[in-house]
């Protein structure tokens, strides 16, 4: 195992000392669509917002910032609700909808692992810390709660908490970017009370634009 | 050798004193003061009477006073099951007249056994078939009046001899002009091993 662990820093370490291919700093803006892949009984799509700037224009210079706001479409689910009221049915199914709200910030360095003869180059982004934000605001449609009760009803939760990420970066057309993006779920204390949602893991693909800036020649 | 196990006694008995029970009270948003209504087996139970709200009390140590849950024998054609638990002002407010327990009465047959008991999810009772039962602390009365019950989910996880059943549901009713109980919900966790039917 520490053979393993070895080998693979000093991989990591040996490329991105000698094959650095973007010797410059670098703000890209890249947006798209994100699947969580932690709930799998409820669908979390994203709209994926992702800012990573690169300050360092030194060639062996791999450290970077990113910023990820995950803008929620909302995840349908269901919910049962019972009355006393002998007046009305003595249980209907409320449409539950869930919007998960995330914000990332994290810090990690660059990884190089391919160019071709056009320059377009694939990279390897590991993120080993990030501090994030994940909130969860719940309604129940046309909920009477005047006469009804919800059964165990799921309830609005914000945590914040750390992560770790991961991406693949292919850079093409000199300028622009796509990213494959792999979040860890956030770890924080989601607290005692049951819900059926989880923390959200975004498996986001952006298609972004690199502003290159302080150029080496 | 004797003097290390007996430290170790010691440590183990002082932690088991300085354990905490859970509460597992969850504030249900639209009803201040009242839980959430659960089906957890959470051991716990909320009312409004007259407008304030009402808890099971909770011990550090034994946790949420636990329901009590028995078939009444009567004379007449009918038996009567009984729901009963103590109950406490929820909160802060102050009150000079306060009561300490609820009960919830129903009548059943006289073969009433546990597979019926688990036959009642789901079913609704309103006041004409059910009562409902006040205790006030410093009076040694009770008041009655009548009921609505509904026993929303009742299930067991086994099929043991010995099981578990989680009881969940609402109620309200009210004792003539004395009480009214609005908003009642309990989330019960009740041993076969206890009920004496």
């Amino acid at each position: 195992m520490k053979k393993f662990f070895f080998f693979f820093f000093f991989h990591l370490f040996f490329c991105t000392y000698f094959f650095s291919a973007n010797a410059q700093s670098f703000v890209n803006i890249s947006a798209g669509i994100s699947y969580d892949i932690n709930n799998t009984n409820k669908s979390f799509y994203h709209v994926p917002i992702s800012v990573q700037w690169k300050p360092s224009s030194n060639p062996n210079g791999t450290f970077f910032f990113e910023l990820d706001e995950d803008i929620p479409l909302t995840a349908k689910s269901t919910g049962n609700a019972y009355t006393l009221n002998l007046a009305l049915p003595q249980e209907v199914t409320l449409q539950e909808s869930i919007r998960g709200y995330i914000f990332a910030a994290s810090i990690g360095f660059r990884v190089y692992l391919h160019k071709d003869k056009e320059l377009n180059s694939l990279y390897l982004n590991i993120l080993p810390f990030g501090i994030s934000t994940q909130s969860f605001k719940v309604n129940y449609k046309n909920y009477d709660y005047k006469n009804y009760e919800i059964l165990d009803p799921d309830v609005n939760l914000k945590r914040t908490g750390v992560l770790v990420s991961m991406s693949v970066v292919y850079n093409f057309h000199n300028n622009l970017m796509l990213m494959l993006h792999l979040q860890s779920p956030l770890i924080a204390n989601k607290g005692d009370y049951p819900l059926s949602y989880r923390f959200i893991a975004p498996l986001q693909f952006t298609i972004g634009y690199n502003f290159y800036y302080n150029k080496r020649k | 050798m004797k003097k290390l196990i007996r430290n170790i006694f010691v440590i183990l008995l002082l932690l088991n004193f300085t354990s905490c029970a859970k509460r597992n009270f969850y504030p249900d948003a639209y009803n201040p003061g009242l839980s959430r209504f659960t089906s957890y087996g959470y051991n716990v139970v909320t009312e409004y009477i007259n407008g304030i709200p009402y808890i099971n009390p909770f011990n550090r140590v034994r946790g949420n006073a636990l329901p009590i849950l028995t078939k009444i024998s009567t004379n007449s054609a009918f038996d009567t099951l009984s729901l009963s638990w103590q109950i406490e002002i929820n909160g802060m407010q102050s009150s000079v007249y306060y009561y300490e327990g609820t009960c919830i009465l129903i009548p059943v047959s006289k073969t009433f056994n546990q597979n019926d008991f688990l036959a009642l999810s789901g079913q609704r009772f309103d006041s004409t078939k059910s009562a409902m039962q006040l205790n006030v602390g410093y009076i040694p009365d009770e008041f009655s009046g009548t009921a609505n019950v509904y026993f929303v989910k009742i299930y067991t996880n086994s099929n043991d001899s010995i099981r578990t059943y989680t009881i969940s549901g609402l109620f309200n009713g009210n004792i003539g002009s004395n009480a009214v109980i609005t908003d009642g919900r309990f989330d019960f966790q009740i041993s076969s091993a206890d009920l004496n039917f």
